[in-house]
């Protein structure tokens, strides 16, 4: 059983590797990042309590939200969706990924309190 | 380890043996099944169903003219937050057919019809806007005698 | 033959646009000046109840700033509890305004802020048929863009909501609500971030401005939901919800008034189920991908029950727990429709909260309400992404409204949405040319056009160009068509004729100052009682004193006459309210009490028995002893102040506790010396077409302070205890002193006194007499 895992793993992290191209690995990397700051946001919050609510509001949902960006980053810039996102260049991805960060961030400033 | 995660909810309940199938009857409605669905709850609901079932007003209402004979008043006059059932039925009924007219005007746009069947359809259609749209509007002198004076 | 082709396609494209443009601004100036009845007739003011607040509130937010007004504690409204306004109150509307007078100002254009309120609506009704433009292109075509712009601009449904003075939420809401939806659909189309933030942009806009944001953000994830029942998953549909339900999370959590509510009601929990389902499926996909399996599929459909069914359990788990607040009353009670008239009286006694009937459809919406199912048939035939969330809108939209007469506001723009889409389609039916084959879009956007102007100009003289037209170029049939042609323009043209009446006699009277028509001598009179008794109270009362009224006019009082109202408007507080009503409820004596321990100094009483006003308080007063009954049932029964025939009437044969009331006798008090009619008899109530029951009695702990004019507003002072006799007990009620008291003056110890007996004083003589 547990070899079976361990090869489906292996396959998979091989074929990761081979088949997804540099860019894509970059954001990633950004997600897995995010979503370790996501898991220890959380445990803290478990662990110390949330007491200035809109202060551990504000930092998780902009570690959600920077997630979900870059989630919305990732599908628009892979070319296997180009047909999907007509229209939408990876640049252009970006530059929309950069427009909602600026507002995202200029909101928790505020919320942060 | 693992295996023992999943053996372990089969030692407590002992699966039945059976397939579960999707039953034949569940499928994505048909468009016109969706169509006359809402057309049936919108009838209902510009009639006034949840005022009827809040409200609870009569069906029809009755006065009492000079002589002291009571007889039925189908609509109640001036108040125009108020009705009985049967008015908010014959008019959303109305309401109805002058929809079910312009759709029938639109079908004789469907290519593969004979003229005159064109002909009596749009006739048809025609007739069903212009017989609810006057009626209608006889509704709305009997209910606001001052309407569009 | 290419150049030929691309000349002509710039050359339309050039006239389809311009065609858009002359639409959209004649529609704009349309819809404006239909919402200026009130304004013509009348003058420029506010109208109504709560838009005095808001006025009353933008002024103080452009007196004081923006930081002051959000730390707004206001003393005046609710004594002696008081409102902290800012954080109780949709800001948007005060921005708004607010920032248009800045902007005005700071271009040196000296407007009054007055002026700014009054006019703000009818400004924002043209952006919303511009968005509700966009909203339809998007849908459908713009053809039936222009013809539901046209339609929205001058609809009853939402001149309701948008006259001239009618200085309210919804009025820049719709324009808030259809644009957000327009940048939603646009963003499912697309997939695209920018227009998902920008949507939640202005969602945030929209939860500033009114409390309907919930619909938003209930009717999106429904889209969402059901787009992924019917298999239309897509990466669009991710990237464009996820982005703009987590921004809108956060946005609308600015709203001080909103605060947490977005993660602790359970209005807002289907949104976020929602997001977490939609997160487990793209999950899903993902991992189908990249395995490449194919019985994967069954995992996914499993996988994505179960994600549902776990969300659903753990949003039924914290509303039970009490971490998700339940469904608060409002909402509860559009679902349970009878919640409403049984749990909370103070909802149901909102006119505008009763269930709608029949009439108010027709009414509203006219020749809409007909071709309304036409659009949905289209919309259901050709299925898209889009038109699955217009279906969507319309269903919800119209089991809302006939719940509660106020949410036809939001069926309204569905509702022109769709018949734009069907009369376009019937005209490109009957339009359409048998032999030659013209580029449909242009002749699309061209027929809206004539089609506009024949609305607006009310004249008979419209038809004359399109049945020209489509007479000399037609053949087969041209005469049928031409007839179902003009009978289509006749009916819009009826559309319209029916809208500026029904804006003209129904919706634009300020209700401040009210007009009557004398039948005598063909004039119009017009009674300004009520600014004449909030003027006499602004004079003539103290700064400081307390007015108690009926919750109606709190907001007024505070607004025209600046003095400390008890109750207002912002009913958020029923048992402060039902004091009030138990004070009107009950006899004097006992409303004394009430009236002493609340500091009351006067009480204002709406009377309209003179003239026939029909919206006066004794016929709002079964409301008030509903509501005090609701909180004090020992002591105010509302059986009480019906007859035994179950009749609630005014004259000899009412209940003696209606005729001995408070409100009953303020409202009557001196009416039974007043003579209307040479003939009539004496205390004849115009209103209620009796004579009343009660007619000579003195008042005892107050005094008539003022009366205006037609009678219409009576102002009473409350007596301070040391200025009024009490009044003399009868006889039977007398307490008695009993018979084992024991009177200490006993023959030894008494002291009697004899008039004029001389009295010794010491230290002096006697006088001598």
């Amino acid at each position: 059983m547990v070899v079976d895992i361990k090869q489906v793993v292996t396959k998979f992290y091989d074929d990761y590797n081979a088949s997804t191209s540099k860019k894509l690995k970059v954001v990633d990397t950004y997600l897995g990042f995010i979503l370790l700051t996501g898991i220890i946001q959380f445990v803290y919050c478990c662990i110390v309590g949330t007491f200035p609510f809109n202060s551990f509001l504000s930092g998780f949902i902009s570690t959600v939200s920077c997630f979900v960006l870059g989630v919305c980053l990732r599908l628009q810039s892979n070319p296997e969706n180009k047909s999907i996102f007509q229209g939408i260049s990876p640049e252009r991805g970006f530059a929309d990924f950069i427009f909602a960060h600026v507002i995202l961030h200029l909101v928790v400033f505020n919320f942060i309190g | 380890m693992l295996e023992f995660i999943y053996e372990f909810p089969f030692l407590l309940i002992d699966p039945p043996n059976l397939r579960i199938r999707k039953p034949a009857w569940i499928k994505t409605p048909s468009p016109m099944m969706v169509f006359s669905f809402v057309l049936f709850s919108y009838f209902l609901v510009t009639g006034g169903i949840i005022y009827d079932t809040i409200v609870e007003p009569p069906s029809l209402g009755s006065t009492t003219d000079e002589n002291g004979h009571t007889r039925p008043v189908a609509f109640m006059p001036y108040r125009v937050n108020g009705q009985y059932i049967m008015e908010g039925l014959a008019s959303s009924f109305l309401f109805t057919i002058g929809g079910i007219g312009f759709i029938i005007m639109d079908l004789t746009a469907t290519p593969g019809k004979i003229s005159l069947n064109k002909k009596l359809l749009t006739f048809m259609g025609f007739a069903f806007i212009i017989i609810s749209f006057s009626t209608i509007w006889l509704f709305m002198r009997m209910k606001l005698p001052g309407y569009l004076n | 033959m290419n150049r030929p082709t691309k000349l002509l396609n710039r050359k339309t494209a050039g006239y389809s646009s311009l065609i858009t443009f002359a639409v959209l601004l004649l529609a704009w100036l349309s819809g404006f000046s239909s919402r200026l009845f009130a304004v013509i007739r009348f003058e420029s003011i506010i109208h109504e109840f709560d838009p005095w607040f808001n006025y009353r509130a933008t002024a103080y937010m452009v007196q004081n700033g923006f930081y002051n007004f959000l730390n707004w504690f206001d003393e005046r409204a609710w004594y002696p509890l008081g409102r902290i306004v800012g954080g109780t109150v949709y800001p948007g509307l005060m921005i708004t305004s607010g920032g248009i007078h800045w902007i005005l100002h700071a271009l040196n254009i000296p407007v009054h802020i007055r002026d700014i309120c009054v006019f703000l609506a009818p400004v924002f009704s043209g952006l919303t048929s511009i968005s509700t433009y966009l909203l339809t292109k998007e849908l459908w075509s713009p053809g039936a863009g222009l013809f539901a712009a046209s339609f929205i601009a001058i609809v009853p449904g939402y001149i309701s909501r948008s006259v001239a003075g009618s200085y309210d939420n919804e009025g820049i809401a719709i324009f808030a609500l259809q644009f957000t939806y327009y940048l939603w659909v646009k963003s499912v189309k697309t997939g695209s971030v920018f227009w998902s933030a920008m949507a939640a942009v202005f969602y945030f806009y929209m939860v500033s401005a009114w409390g309907g944001y919930v619909f938003i953000i209930n009717l999106i994830p429904l889209h969402v939901f059901v787009l992924l029942c019917m298999g239309r998953y897509s990466p669009r549909l991710l990237t464009s919800y996820s982005t703009f339900y987590i921004l809108g999370l956060l946005f609308s959590m600015q709203i001080p008034f909103v605060g947490f509510q977005p993660i602790r009601t359970s209005e807002h929990m289907a949104a976020m189920g929602v997001f977490a389902l939609l997160m487990a499926v793209a999950f899903l996909k993902h991992l189908q991908t990249v395995l490449s399996k194919t019985e994967f599929k069954k995992l996914f459909i499993a996988g994505a029950l179960i994600a549902a069914g776990i969300v659903f359990l753990m949003v039924v788990l914290a509303t039970v727990l009490g971490v998700v607040a339940p469904w608060s009353g409002r909402f509860y009670s559009l679902w349970d429709t009878g919640y409403a008239k049984i749990h909370i009286p103070i909802i149901a006694s909102v006119s505008e909260h009763q269930p709608t009937t029949w009439f108010s459809f027709f009414f509203d919406l006219h020749i809409l309400v007909c071709a309304f199912p036409v659009g949905l048939w289209y919309c259901i035939k050709k299925i898209n992404d889009e038109r699955v969330f217009v279906v969507l809108y319309a269903i919800s939209a119209v089991y809302f409204a006939g719940v509660m007469v106020r949410l036809m506001l939001t069926l309204t723009p569905v509702v022109c949405m769709l018949a734009g889409i069907a009369f376009s389609c019937l005209l490109e039916v009957y339009l359409k040319e048998d032999n030659t084959v013209s580029i449909p879009k242009a002749d699309e956007t061209d027929e809206p056009a004539v089609e506009k102007k024949n609305l607006y100009d009310k004249a008979g003289k419209m038809k004359r160009p399109r049945h020209d037209n489509s007479h000399e170029a037609n053949g087969l049939g041209s005469n049928l068509k031409s007839v179902v042609i003009i009978a289509i323009l006749l009916m819009l043209m009826m559309f319209a004729v029916h809208c500026t009446w029904v804006t003209s006699n129904a919706y634009s009277s300020p209700s401040i100052v009210l007009a009557f028509h004398n039948s005598h001598d063909n004039s119009r009179n017009i009674l300004d009682d009520f600014r004449e008794a909030y003027y006499w109270l602004s004079q003539n009362t103290a700064d400081d004193a307390r007015v108690m009224s009926w919750w109606d006019y709190g907001y007024q009082i505070a607004g025209m006459a600046n003095r400390t109202t008890l109750v207002d408007n912002n009913t958020w507080n029923n048992s402060h309210i039902a004091l009030v009503g138990k004070a009107m409820s009950s006899t004097e004596e006992k409303s004394y009490e009430i009236m002493t321990s609340l500091d009351v100094d006067y009480v204002l009483v709406i009377f309209g028995g003179v003239i026939g006003y029909s919206g006066d308080d004794i016929n709002k007063f079964l409301w008030m002893v509903r509501i005090a009954e609701g909180e004090h049932p020992k002591d105010i029964r509302e059986s009480d102040y019906f007859t035994d025939r179950g009749e609630f009437r005014i004259d000899a044969e009412g209940a003696p506790a209606l005729l001995n009331c408070l409100m009953y006798k303020l409202s009557y008090y001196r009416f039974g010396e007043l003579k209307l009619d040479y003939r009539g008899p004496s205390g004849y109530d115009r209103t209620r077409n009796a004579v009343i029951g009660n007619k000579n009695f003195d008042l005892t702990y107050l005094e008539e302070a003022y009366t205006s004019e037609h009678w219409l507003v009576r102002i009473y002072r409350v007596k301070k205890p040391h200025e009024f006799n009490r009044p003399a007990l009868k006889k039977q009620e007398r307490t008695i002193s009993s018979p084992s008291f024991v009177s200490r003056k006993t023959i030894k110890r008494k002291k009697g006194y004899i008039k004029n007996r001389p009295v010794v004083v010491k230290g002096k003589r006697a006088n001598k007499k």
